[in-house]
């Protein structure tokens, strides 16, 4: 293919021609002082909170704090570039992004600019970065389940698709992990996910890009980077940014997932906005309306209503605890705002336990409603079981002798800890998890020796493919139904027992 | 202390301090009749103590003794000045406030313009333009806006062509430089809309 220079210059030819005069009437007023991502501006009289302004060669600012004498604006761009007494005009509009098809796959800025190398963003249409979310007429409750793909989280912590579930742990206790899961078990349901990092390093970054490249998951998947060294004004915009991108579907009857990872830092990027704009401080030195700050990004995960398509946005917020301490300002917020948490623990973590999921204070408040049928019959009492073993298995540690029923819970307990062990980028189909969990509880699993329960789960699921397709296909169409896996005599379950029996006797 | 860079930048402060000065000032002026007389005076001695850095440091230094200041004050201004703007220079050098005198012009010049229903505006044009255009200008914006407009000439050899007006914080553009950059953009966008066009038929067929 040739592009021929004739033909763009007689393109340009012919816009010269259309060419209308017109005078071009702005606002605009000056710089009096700039630097640390914001500037302070003289004039603008009547922008508007919000608005976009634009500095010479084309920076970007939003007007974030509007004052008797000045205005305060937020840098998106390269501040340096910017000196006093600089011309500064207002463009009348609200900081909007690029969305569409043409974002799916790519890894963007969070003005929408590609910075993945694959070339420019090929749409045409936008939508405004802050928008208020769908309101009470325009919902209905979570009804669809959301897969993570992980044992523990499927089934103790169901997430259904417009919840709000956050993931909340210390560093190094595999929150990230759970995310990426979460948007590599979306391959082939359809649901277009973004990965949202703010002020992560840029080197964890690229890793999550390349292990969501590998699986396949960078097909339907978004990445929005504002690094740490993105000056703050970016960090804070990019979970609006990504939630706009992800709005586009949701309105066009899509399901969405979004991880913001994380916003313990978006809030500290917003912090130091507020601080250099002289907003001030409260607790923790946040600004007062670093709660609104969150809520209001969080309040856009929504179900809507059939009426409005029945699209759903899913979000998973990551939060950074500092020595487990949940009872610091932004982590009690964003629990107050979420519809549950997932809680990892580091000694759960580095015993093995992975995910390091604390079954105890780990909650989903609206999943349940969401939960396969099937999945809900064998896992109801999980979370309760397991969180009492944790209390009897550090009674049992004193060394007294145990009774033989209190001896079989706990032996139960050590292989249903084991039995949700998963190692990473592993994401389960819900009928083996199903399968798995049902062995499990039930006690199919008493005779296989504790240290032998991930192989016999690995054996076990390659037979059920291989030698017993049409038990795993008979639960896959029943899984919605409310009495498979309840009863004994259902059709289902017996078809499930016998398999798990037949295999039991040749594992070895 | 270095010349600021540019006009506009300045102290808020000294911004807020200036203004109250500057009403207590046109209020004095309004009961006299003798506003505009008191408004040309001080701008006289704003520009004044800039021509003449050392008289204005003498007056804002704290190591001279107010006394000394006063009697400075007088010498050098009691002359030219009328009596009521010295004693308003005298409250001011009183309160140490002297360095907001600039300050102090600038707001009572534009409450002054607003109290008398006037507008300053700047053109900027590449060529000096005659009176009797900028007469012409000054007249038909006045016409359409419904104010006095004051119009200060400024050039700027940049524009190319055509003028830049701006009333306030408003400005009106239709230089041929503005209109230059917009139909380079327009022309940008097209000529990668046709590439990219063209490129996606091509991966069609």
């Amino acid at each position: 293919m040739k592009i021929s220079a004739d033909e763009i210059a007689s393109v340009i030819q012919k816009e010269i021609e259309q060419y209308e005069s017109q005078i071009d009437v702005s606002e605009v007023g000056t710089v009096l002082e700039v630097g640390d991502g914001i500037a302070r501006v003289h004039g603008l009289t009547n922008v508007a909170a919000g608005e976009m302004v634009e500095f010479p060669g084309g920076i970007i600012g939003l007007a974030f704090n509007l004052e008797e004498n000045s205005v305060g604006v937020i840098i998106l761009g390269d501040y340096l570039k910017i000196s006093e007494g600089d011309q500064v005009k207002a463009l009348g509009t609200l900081l909007s992004v690029p969305v569409g098809d043409a974002v799916v796959g790519r890894v963007l800025d969070p003005l929408g600019n590609p910075i993945d190398g694959k070339g420019p963003l090929n749409s045409s249409e936008t939508r405004p970065v802050e928008i208020i979310a769908a309101g009470v007429a325009e919902r209905k409750p979570v009804s669809e389940p959301m897969q993570t793909g992980l044992k523990a989280v499927d089934a103790m912590t169901p997430v259904g698709r417009g919840q709000r579930e956050l993931i909340i742990g210390d560093r190094k206790t595999g929150k990230t992990a759970i995310g990426i899961d979460a948007i590599i078990n979306q391959k082939g349901s359809g649901v277009k996910c973004f990965y949202i990092a703010v002020g992560q390093k840029d080197s964890s970054v690229a890793g999550v890009i390349k292990e969501l490249e590998e699986n396949g998951a960078m097909d339907y998947t978004t990445v929005i980077v504002s690094g740490a060294s993105s000056p703050a004004p970016l960090q804070y915009i990019a979970p609006y940014a990504g939630t706009a991108m992800a709005e586009h579907f949701m309105y066009d009857k899509g399901h969405c997932l979004i991880v913001y990872d994380d916003l313990s830092k978006q809030a500290v990027a917003y912090r130091e906005l507020s601080l250099l704009m002289r907003r001030p401080p409260g607790r923790e030195a946040y600004p007062g309306d670093v709660f609104y700050c969150h809520s209001r990004l969080l309040e856009r995960s929504v179900k809507l209503s059939d009426d409005l398509g029945g699209g759903s946005i899913t979000s998973f917020p990551i939060i950074e605890t500092q020595e487990g301490e949940v009872s610091a300002y932004i982590p009690t917020n964003v629990i107050s705002i979420t519809d549950g948490q997932i809680y990892l623990q580091p000694d759960l973590f580095f015993s093995g336990v992975r995910p390091a999921m604390n079954a105890g204070i780990s909650v989903s408040r609206v999943g349940g409603a969401a939960q396969v049928k099937a999945m809900k019959n064998v896992a109801g009492g999980l979370r309760l079981d397991l969180a009492s073993f944790r209390e009897l298995e550090a009674f049992a540690q004193l060394g007294t002798d145990l009774d033989p029923v209190t001896q079989a819970k706990l032996d139960r307990g050590y292989r249903m800890v084991e039995l949700l062990k998963q190692p990473q980028y592993k994401p389960l189909n819900v009928v083996d998890q199903i399968m798995m969990i049902f062995a499990g509880t039930k006690g199919y699993l008493d005779n296989v020796p504790v240290n032998d329960v991930q192989r016999w789960e690995s054996e076990f699921l390659e037979y059920i493919h291989n030698k017993k397709k049409d038990v795993w296909d008979n639960l896959d169409a029943n899984k919605d139904k409310g009495d498979a896996m309840k009863k004994a005599d259902n059709e289902t379950t017996k078809m499930v027992v016998a398999a798990i029996e037949e295999f039991n006797n040749s594992f070895k | 202390m270095d010349e600021p860079k540019h006009q506009t930048v300045f102290d808020s402060d000294q911004q807020q301090v200036g203004e109250a000065y500057a009403n207590a000032l046109i209020g004095f002026g309004q009961q006299n009749g003798s506003t505009e007389l008191l408004l040309e005076q001080l701008g006289g001695v704003v520009d004044v103590l800039h021509d003449v850095p050392k008289l204005n440091a003498a007056l804002q230094s704290p190591g001279v003794a107010m006394p000394e200041k006063m009697s400075l004050l007088e010498k050098s201004l009691s002359k030219k000045v009328d009596g009521k703007l010295m004693n308003f220079l005298k409250i001011v050098l009183e309160k140490g406030r002297f360095d907001c005198l600039p300050a102090v012009r600038s707001s009572a010049e534009k409450i002054f313009d607003e109290m008398s229903g006037r507008v300053q505006a700047t053109v900027t044009t590449a060529e000096p333009i005659d009176e009797s255009v900028r007469k012409r200008i000054e007249e038909s914006l006045s016409k359409k806006l419904g104010k006095k407009i004051q119009l200060t000439p400024e050039i700027d050899a940049s524009v190319i062509g055509g003028m830049v007006v701006r009333i306030g914080d408003t400005v009106y553009d239709s230089s041929v430089k503005s209109q230059l950059g917009q139909v380079r953009t327009k022309a940008i966008k097209r000529a990668s809309d046709a590439i990219r066009s063209s490129l996606d038929k091509f991966m069609a067929g």
